[in-house]
């Protein structure tokens, strides 16, 4: 017994444990760009794994074309252009990441957007109402510029310096709704330039189980959408991050958009059950709110922090055949004295109820031309 | 179901063997011996070499049990040949640190596939239905030492798991990074994948107490993967390596 033992236990030790030595763990095969910062700015921004298109807001007046970039990228991963040269960002730069195992490149593209105040103009004047000339203070306002995240399948476009779920419904796609297309789009139906956003209530899952949402509605919004993790699907609301900085020196008087909107032909409850004789209604809405923290789909309309809100109620019935001009007025909560500390957010949905997965699948809604009346604009 | 119909085809051409063998031994009943054993042993399932995408890996063991009965003829005073049918169960948990793996997982329902980092836990238990056909040196009457092929078919079998503690990327290493936080089982169809049949060599050392009884320590490993060559789920094969210590008695 002793003998055979000898002789099998060696093979054993051999055959099972020779395997687990140490190794070298595995080349890095990611290459992302993890944060971005420009350092004349100092504010570091986390970028979103989905995304490709960095738009980075000044909130100081800077100069675009002599700036420095900051980033963090992937472990061991290798970026060109090097960022930390000084660079002309009056147009958008493109650098290139290479993962560290070297088979694997992304290609981000990085707009940096100067600083809009009061006195920038930066477009045309919204000349719906004869009474305001007023500078589009919101950047793309108009939708005229677009970036592409993705490719195939998963290829979603979003307007420059706005964000939507459409990275979420790639996830959605992941887990094997791959036929439900993306909320968000472009359209050539536009009030004015050659594009508009269309926003749009998908149905979603169909089976009883399962962290894809019942109903997800098109959304767009002033803010960043984070990643998700997969538990954290079935609570979306909280993925949206909603504001940016307050950069003006007057507070806002109005919100204004030119919308166009078909309601869906049949609403669904948060259950997916049809209910009948309730037709769906789009959200159209801009909060005015302190501190630096952003809003998400919980709070946005609650939060304690709310200066202002200007939301559209329905009172102006909005044409499903031709854009209608939407003027709302911010409705103050409080008295703010200064601008200083403010972020603000716009926010728009196919579905009003969409956040509460109740809505009509297919309902869509088209918006151009949004922009926000400043109040000493107005007095002019 | 094809798997199962092998397996008996194995097991009926196995005993057709015994029935031819049983003739013969008859006509010349030196020439044959017969024996049940049982057999008890560990042994683990694992990629070979273990890739680098896995580290810090532990291994807990399940009881795996053989029992079944054997033939040997002899050729030659000392050489011989061994033929058998064995019922085989095998087994074993894996915990790994994993870093990019191609891997399914799903949550709430939901089936996520792509490149994970994290931990990776696997439970593997296959029974079989296992032929070797082994060449048998015996030297004197203590010793009988054998090589050779085995052939293992599989008659049920399950291979579940979970990955947790790290996060995924969607499709390829550029997709959409999602964090997997509590454990997250891989979908029910990778019991369906594995092998139905696996094979490779087998070497076992008998030592004879009495004309009648002896035990034996049996290894065997496959060539092949435990799981099926088009299973995509994991990116690696998973080979296997059992060994058994057990006893025999000569009818």
């Amino acid at each position: 017994m002793k003998a055979i033992l000898k002789k099998i236990v060696p093979v054993l030790a051999v055959v099972l444990f020779a395997q687990s030595c140490e190794k070298e763990t595995p080349k890095n095969g990611e290459a992302d760009i993890l944060t971005f910062c420009i350092a004349e700015e100092g504010k570091t921004m986390e970028i979103p794994s989905s995304t490709s298109a960095i738009n980075y807001r000044l909130t100081k007046d800077l100069a675009l074309d002599s700036l420095t970039a900051v980033v963090t990228i992937s472990e061991n991963a290798k970026i060109s252009p090097d960022p930390s040269e000084v660079r002309n960002f009056s147009q958008p730069v493109k650098f290139t990441v290479t993962s560290e195992s070297g088979d694997v490149h992304r290609d981000y593209t990085v707009t940096v957007i100067a600083r809009i105040t009061d006195s920038t103009s930066d477009g045309e004047g919204d000349d719906g109402d004869s009474a305001v000339v007023a500078p589009q203070i919101i950047y793309n306002g108009y939708f005229e510029l677009w970036d592409t995240t993705g490719s195939g399948n998963n290829l979603y476009v979003t307007p420059k310096g706005w964000a939507s779920a459409n990275s979420g419904v790639t996830s959605v796609h992941s887990l094997g709704y791959s036929s439900i297309a993306y909320p968000t789009f472009r359209t050539t139906d536009a009030y004015e330039g050659n594009f508009a956003v269309a926003l749009q209530t998908r149905q979603g899952r169909t089976s009883s189980i399962g962290v894809v949402p019942r109903l997800i509605a098109g959304n767009l919004f002033l803010g960043t959408m984070s990643s998700p993790s997969l538990q954290s699907l079935s609570q979306p609301l909280t993925l949206t991050k909603f504001g940016i900085e307050y950069t003006f020196n007057s507070l806002p008087d109005s919100l204004v958009g030119y919308l166009k909107y078909i309601p869906g032909p049949e609403y669904h409850d948060e259950n997916g059950n049809i209910v009948s004789g309730t037709v769906d209604s789009c959200a159209f809405y801009a909060v005015l709110f302190e501190g630096s923290e952003p809003l998400d789909g919980t709070n946005v309309q609650t939060s304690s922090r709310i200066v202002a809100l200007a939301k559209y109620n329905g009172s102006t019935p909005i044409s499903q055949s031709q854009y209608t001009r939407i003027a709302l007025p911010f409705v103050y909560r409080r008295t703010v004295t200064s601008t200083a500390n403010l972020q603000y957010a716009i926010i728009a949905s196919s579905s009003k109820d969409g956040d509460l997965y109740k809505g009509a699948p297919e309902s869509i809604l088209y918006i151009d031309n949004v922009n926000i009346i400043l109040k000493h604009s107005k007095k002019k | 179901m094809r798997t199962t119909k092998s397996a008996i085809f194995a097991f009926l051409l196995a005993f057709s063997f015994q029935a031819v063998c049983a003739q013969s031994a008859m006509e010349r009943p030196s020439r044959f011996e017969f024996d049940f054993n049982l057999g008890l042993g560990v042994g683990g399932s694992a990629p070979v070499p273990i890739p680098n995408t896995i580290s810090e890996m532990s291994w807990i063991p399940e009881l795996c049990f053989t029992f079944g009965y054997n033939e040997r003829f002899a050729v030659t005073r000392s050489f011989g040949v061994k033929l058998g049918v064995q019922i085989e169960h095998i087994g074993m948990d894996a915990v790994a640190e994993v870093s990019q793996i191609h891997t399914q997982a799903i949550v709430d329902g939901d089936k996520v596939e792509g490149i994970f980092n994290g931990r990776n836990e696997t439970h593997l238990r296959v029974t079989y239905l296992r032929i070797p056909l082994l060449l048998s040196l015996k030297p004197g009457s203590k010793w009988n030492f054998c090589a050779g092929m085995h052939a293992s078919f599989k008659l049920t079998g399950t291979f579940e798991g979970a990955v947790s503690n790290g996060y995924i990327r969607m499709g390829d290493a550029t997709g959409e990074r999602v964090n997997i936080d509590g454990k997250s089982p891989y979908p029910d169809n990778f019991s369906d994948e594995i092998a139905g049949f696996v094979w490779g060599p087998e070497i076992m050392v008998e030592r004879y107490f009495n004309k009648n009884v002896s035990v034996f320590a049996d290894i065997n490993a496959s060539l092949n993967s435990v799981l099926n060559p088009d299973f995509k789920g994991l990116d690696f094969q998973m080979h296997n390596f059992y060994a058994f210590l057990g006893t025999s008695i000569k009818l």
